[in-house]
């Protein structure tokens, strides 16, 4: 393609019609109200590791049996665990969204997606452990009371609702993924 | 130094670039929907990134390199699944009724061609078809010259290929 070529490309290219011009205002609004659904997020996780961790200290007051009290125990060390990791991840990314970085480099980029991939991960792990360990609560619990009917409906709903989110989780691993090699290529 | 941080002074820039913002926006999401959509993230992007500016490089180059960089933040969280799909129905149609047919058919074409380029090369040619030179598009994209001299070869090779192909 020769110069002469290339001048007439861009000339074409340049007398593309505009899209119309954004309302300013109503961008900025909108940017605010994700910025607020991102809090929001953060605050329902946080309130459903105190709900877990108030459950816990309750178990022990009333004395609950101790397997319960090891199922208890063992969800909010995974949500605590959990979340303080997820948080961390969060919080680098945070810095990264609020830094003119963004705006101006792709490492910062590239930065977000490894971020992003950890947290797919890290979900992946964590529901095949709670998984485990959902299993050996529900088959002691079996083992040593007993197991009706109905309770078997609920374990299996939870079971297919872990799977459904294992599936979710790998997929969105695997996207990420290939954002990096997007980026990085 | 004009001030850039007033909201009046940045809507004037944002009304400035905002043809390069759209073709540019057009140049990287090929879904009308969301190509709409990533116009208005660069337009709030560069918005935002103004109270950054300390005149470390020129205004032009800082704003192009706040458009191409929203551009990649919007593939990393709209994973562009559709790259390797793409289909000319699907492709923003902004002709003008003024037009001529083969203006728009080749714009079309254009744009086509210049979706299917590796995100590499498709950097280095939107910012050339813009008519910046290789420093500024070293600057925008922070590579060096040799490297946009190099890329932009085989973007060229790439695209009157692509080109060829359509025709």
């Amino acid at each position: 393609m020769d110069n002469n070529e290339f001048e007439q490309l861009s000339s074409l290219w340049q007398s593309s019609e505009d899209k119309s011009l954004p309302h300013m205002e109503k961008l900025l609004k909108r940017h605010k109200r994700q910025s607020f659904i991102l809090k929001l997020n953060i605050l329902i996780e946080l309130s459903a590791i105190l709900a877990v961790s108030y459950l816990l200290l309750l178990s022990f007051l009333e004395n609950m049996p101790l397997i319960k009290q090891a199922w208890i125990g063992f969800a909010t060390l995974w949500g605590i665990s959990l979340f303080i990791l997820m948080s961390k991840s969060r919080l680098s990314s945070l810095k990264h969204l609020k830094s003119a970085q963004l705006s101006t480099s792709l490492e910062a980029h590239i930065k977000l997606i490894k971020n992003e991939i950890f947290r797919w991960e890290l979900s992946i792990k964590a529901t095949w452990i709670f998984a485990v360990a959902f299993g050996a609560f529900i088959g002691s619990e079996c083992y040593f009371s007993t197991c009706a009917n109905n309770d078997l409906l609920h374990i299996g709903l939870s079971f297919i609702v872990l799977l459904v989110a294992q599936v979710f989780f790998v997929r969105k691993g695997k996207t990420a993924q290939k954002v990096l090699r997007t980026l990085t290529d | 130094m004009v001030t850039l941080t007033k909201d009046s002074n940045k809507e004037k820039i944002i009304a400035q670039y905002w043809p390069q913002i759209s073709r540019a926006a057009s140049g990287y999401e090929n879904r009308p929907a969301l190509s709409d959509e990533l116009a208005q993230e660069m337009a709030l992007s560069v918005w935002r990134s103004l109270d950054g500016f300390s005149e470390q490089c020129s205004l032009n180059t800082y704003i192009y390199r706040v458009i191409h960089n929203t551009a990649i933040d919007h593939i990393r969280r709209h994973s562009r699944l559709s790259e390797d799909e793409l289909d000319g129905a699907t492709l923003c149609e902004r002709v003008s009724p003024e037009a001529s047919a083969l203006q728009a058919q080749r714009q079309k074409q254009l744009l086509i061609a210049i979706n299917k380029l590796p995100l590499s090369l498709r950097q280095v040619m939107l910012l050339k078809l813009e008519d910046l030179n290789n420093v500024e598009i070293s600057d925008v994209l922070g590579i060096s010259d040799t490297n946009v001299g190099i890329r932009l070869h085989r973007a060229k090779e790439q695209l009157s290929k692509l080109l060829k192909g359509l025709n």
